[in-house]
């Protein structure tokens, strides 16, 4: 460990030392960990390590990395909870103040003060940014109330403010758009989501659970020509690209999701190589960078959209760090199993390929179901329309009922599942936060056990609202029963200790 | 207190009393700041009144920083004087009152032989004007200093004194010091109406109706920026004696990436217009590019919006002296609004109402340059007004050390973390602020008291990621500074409040 007078000797130095305590950070750190370098510091200046994923109470993760489809602060928790048991040392409120070529590294930390660190290797794991209202250069005034949203989610989600009661989103990035169902859910009309480009550049299934669903109006093409108020954002004034008046939107609350900057400030004080454009960071195919001994993983590196493809790669880097500090044990991944190996080369590509496709026996899956005919003729017509966008991963499957009733366009079962389920009785698993006393913050994240009617998805988080528990809470904790009548619990998805 | 019609309330109540003051400065900002530093060191009793709930909100907040060197004024006007003489004033300031200060020199560009014309004529104003370290190079030369500097440029008049600052941390360092000396100084005060003396009766004084109830004083220098005008008609029973035209310009602020582009402030040659569209290297190492020049109305003397023509025309006409200006890199727009008088110069002087009224008015460019001599210069006014005058014995100059982290060598660093483990909380990863330098800034004597406070003070907020990061932290630290429930923190002007209780968001 750490000397107590906070300097670490430079004659025994860390093997290796990780920072960010997100989950590109952990992931790598666990990795190296299980691959057999001796020492793995991971330092985070947040006050808990799991990064962003902290503030992402909303469903969607894990489905390829942990093999279900998990919460934000519960995957951080599983990787902080391997982390832990593989031995991986995690030291929070410490900053990285320096760090040179040669990878000495000084830190500022609430528990150690100022000290210096030489590790033999750096996996860098910073995380990004949110790019501001000034990279888009939106004129107007400069008033209370404008928000980037991710901090945002931040101040909503772990720190339990309200914001506003009429929400303007500018860009369809997906925070943008998770935000837009969160205030939604929170009680906040949002006005629109305004979009410069002619397509969201969101998921798409983010723009069909979090727009579509809530009825939230996408105005693409249009862009933002003004924001208005002196003390309080009152408005903003709306145009379309393609001409016509511009619109002045009513709003006391503006969030700006307009894209993400990978954060190189450390990397650049290494003399590690950078990518002009994007601020991301030149990597070779074993996530090292162009300094000896120096790797990077997760969002520093590039911005991705799916945390478990950032895992995924961050497991790359933790193995090949290894390897470089010469541990032997460098083969297979042993982090938590994929669905199925190798069947994903890169989800952030235009495409989006699914990773390890489940397929079964959908044929005799589909045998064994009622007659789609069965299905009630109106919902029928409204799903002929427009195809059906399977949300249940990132792949986004077009579904499309032929004239004979016949489902079409998926390519798993599990979308076939959703085809039905959404033209059965459309539902959703509520995602919110009840408060709670006693723990290090004043909202604790939650979920029901069980997809609920999405119509009653508002009037299901207005009764959470009025939900308080007492610290600590465990993870998975029940934390009301039968909601709503509903037959569905709420459970934590984090655990909260006593303070 | 000589006044024996009213009774004086002590002090230390709140601002509800009227209050005897030998000198009411109208106006927070560059102007009001450096004349209270300057009366702080007299035995006179001093209020500053300021209509924001923060000093230096108006024209000092949102101006290019520059320290012009002083060639650009015609000569024999109060502001070519006075610009020179405040210039040179600047350095042992900035010492004194330990604010930023970096002599970049500056360069003024001439595209066409007409404009090589004008910058010979600005040579001799310089000359006339007794600036030193002016001289005129050649494109080639100029571009072998600056090779950002558009190969268009025929010759570049060079001048070594030019530089720049943070207008508005000079002013809440002076202001500071005069606070630190016994000036008291009233934010949130408007004044609305004034009542004044039969001239001629040395004892007789003003009376201020404020929002936040009357104040009493001897002599009142307006230095109320772009609302000059508007004071000057409450004197004079609703004439005023001149007008000030809101004139608005716009400005980018560039990442510190982009910090290199250029090492010094850069003007294109001057038109009827003013200075320009100018491209800055900022005290901190980012880009400043800006402003234009765009007549608003009386009415419209606080809309510090940008606009998209604005910008767009910014951007364009930088680009003729800079070309590739990383324009991507922007990190935030701001406007500034400038007090452009009617008459040519700036009005300091006493009111042609009452002669113990003196108007510090018309303070644009080069007002931040001029404004160390433009203090002294009010300072000579008042004595003329004011029979008594005794220094102050226990004046202090300049005000508390300020460590700050990120400019600190490691072994300082180091030791202020050993003394004040807050100083390792670093709160701002994009500027490197710790908890204990936001702590300190409210808990001076002109202590932030909003996020934008906070920001103008130690920089949290004021870097690429625009508070991103840090303002759920900073609110977290004002509320609990300020003994104020989150809910109640500002980000800058009165009901600008950030967040809401859960459940209870109406305004």
């Amino acid at each position: 460990m750490i000397p107590a007078n906070g300097i670490v000797n430079n004659d025994a130095p860390l093997s290796l030392l990780v920072i960010g305590a997100g989950p590109a950070g952990l992931s790598a750190a666990i990795e190296a960990k299980r691959s057999g370098v001796d020492r793995v510091l991971v330092v985070d200046r947040e006050r808990e390590p799991g990064g962003i994923l902290n503030q992402c109470i909303h469903a969607g993760f894990g489905l390829f990395h942990f093999g279900e489809e998990l919460t934000g602060p519960e995957y951080a928790e599983r990787l902080v909870n391997a982390a832990e048991e593989s031995g991986v040392e995690i030291m929070s409120e410490t900053f990285v103040a320096e760090i040179d070529h040669d990878l000495n590294a000084v830190l500022f930390s609430k528990s150690l003060g100022y000290f210096q660190v030489k590790a033999k290797a750096v996996v860098l794991a910073m995380g990004c940014r949110e790019r501001t209202r000034a990279a888009v250069a939106v004129p107007g005034t400069r008033p209370a109330g404008v928000f980037s949203a991710g901090t945002a989610q931040r101040l909503i989600n772990i720190e339990g403010y309200a914001l506003g009661q009429r929400a303007v989103i500018v860009g369809s990035g997906d925070i943008g758009l998770i935000m837009a169902r969160r205030l939604t859910l929170e009680g906040v009309e949002v006005a629109a989501v305004v979009e410069i480009r002619e397509t969201p550049s969101g998921l798409p299934r983010n723009v069909s659970q979090c727009l579509k669903a809530f009825s939230i109006p996408l105005l693409l093409s249009h862009r933002v020509a003004a924001i208005e108020g002196t003390s309080r954002v009152t408005g903003v004034v709306v145009e379309s690209l393609n001409g016509g008046a511009p619109e002045r939107l009513e709003c006391d609350l503006v969030l700006f999701s307009v894209g993400l900057i990978p954060e190189n400030e450390l990397s650049a004080m290494t003399g590690a190589d950078l990518l002009g454009g994007t601020n991301g960071l030149q990597l070779t195919g074993e996530m090292q960078t162009s300094v000896p001994g120096l790797f990077a993983c997760g969002n520093t590196y590039r911005v991705y959209d799916l945390v478990d493809e950032v895992s995924r790669e961050a497991g790359i880097a933790g193995r090949a760090a290894a390897a470089y500090l010469g541990c032997q044990k460098c083969g297979a991944p042993s982090g938590a199993g994929y669905a199925k190996s190798g069947g994903i080369t890169s989800l952030s590509s235009e495409t989006r390929t699914v990773m390890g496709q489940d397929q079964g026996d959908v044929s005799r899956f589909m045998q064994s179901e009622k007659d789609p005919s069965s299905i009630a003729s109106d919902v029928v017509e409204s799903v002929m329309d427009e195809p059906l966008l399977c949300i249940i991963c990132p792949k986004g499957c077009r579904i499309r009922l032929g004239s004979g009733g016949e489902i079409t366009g998926y390519n798993c079962r599990r979308g076939y599942e959703f085809a039905l389920q959404e033209l059965r009785d459309p539902s959703a698993v509520l995602t919110a936060t009840v408060a709670i006393e006693g723990g290090m913050w004043p909202r604790l994240p939650c979920k029901t056990t069980k997809a609920i009617p999405r119509a009653l998805l508002r009037a299901a988080a207005a009764s959470l609202s009025k939900l308080s528990v007492s610290a600590p809470v465990s993870l998975g904790e029940i934390l009301a029963r039968d909601l709503g009548g509903l037959g569905v619990d709420v459970v934590a998805t984090r655990s909260m200790k006593k303070l | 207190m000589n006044s024996g019609k009213r009774s004086i309330k002590p002090e230390t109540t709140d601002n509800s009393g009227d209050t005897l003051y030998d000198v009411v400065i109208v106006g927070a900002g560059i102007v009001g700041a450096f004349l209270a530093y300057e009366l702080s060191k007299t035995c006179w009793k001093v209020a500053v009144v300021e209509k924001e709930p923060d000093v230096a909100l108006g024209a000092t907040k949102a101006n290019s920083g520059i320290i012009h060197a002083g060639y650009d004024p015609e000569p024999g006007t109060l502001k070519a004087r006075l610009n020179v003489e405040g210039s040179r004033l600047y350095e042992g300031l900035s010492r004194e009152l330990s604010f930023g200060y970096k002599k970049t020199g500056s360069f003024v560009v001439a595209l066409t032989e007409e404009e090589e014309h004008a910058l010979t004529g600005l040579m001799e104003r310089g000359h006339k004007n007794g600036v030193e370290g002016i001289e005129l190079l050649s494109g080639a030369e100029a571009r072998s200093l600056e090779p950002s500097l558009t190969k268009k440029a025929l010759s570049v008049l060079m001048a070594k004194s030019t530089a720049v600052v943070d207008p508005w941390e000079v002013a809440i360092a002076a202001l500071e010091s005069a606070v630190d000396n016994g000036v008291r100084l009233w934010l949130n005060t408007c004044v609305t109406g004034v009542s004044s003396p039969v001239p001629g009766s040395p004892e007789a004084h003003f009376e201020l109706e404020t929002t936040q109830g009357r104040l009493a004083a001897k002599v009142v220098v307006n230095a109320a920026g772009v609302h000059a005008g508007e004071l000057s008609a409450l004197l004079s029973g609703g004439k005023a004696e001149f007008e000030i035209i809101p004139r608005r310009g716009q400005y980018f602020v560039l990442d510190k990436a982009a910090g290199p582009l250029v090492k010094r402030v850069i003007y294109p040659a001057p038109s009827t217009m003013g200075k320009g569209v100018l491209v800055i290297p900022t005290l901190h190492g980012n880009i400043m590019v800006g402003p234009d020049n765009e007549t608003l109305t009386a009415e419209e003397a606080e809309s510090v919006q940008t606009t998209a023509g604005g910008l767009a025309y910014v951007r364009d006409r930088a680009e003729l002296i800079i070309p590739g200006i990383p324009f991507h890199l922007g990190i935030a727009n701001f406007s500034g609004i400038r007090a452009e008088p009617t008459e040519k110069d700036f009005i300091i002087r006493a009111s042609e109402s009452h002669p113990r009224w003196i108007h510090a008015a018309g303070i644009k460019s080069p007002g931040l340059s001029a404004a160390p001599a433009i203090a002294d210069r009010l300072f000579s006014l008042i004595r003329e007004c004011l029979s008594l005058y005794s220094l102050k014995p226990d004046f202090r100059p300049g005000r508390r050390p300020r460590p700050v982290l990120s400019e600190l060598p490691p072994e300082r660093r180091r030791q202020l973390i050993a003394e004040n483990p807050m100083f390792s909380h670093i709160v701002c990863r994009c500027e490197m602020v710790s908890e204990a330098e936001v702590v300190d800034c409210i808990h001076r004597s002109v202590g932030a008291r909003t996020l934008n406070g906070v920001k103008r003070r130690v920089r949290p907020g004021g870097g690429r990621c625009q508070g991103g990061f840090c303002a759920p932290r900073i609110l977290e630290i004002l509320s609990r500074e300020l003994g104020i429930p989150e809910t109640e923190v500002c980000l800058e002007h009165l009901g600008s409040k950030m967040v809401f209780r859960k459940g209870g968001t109406s305004l």
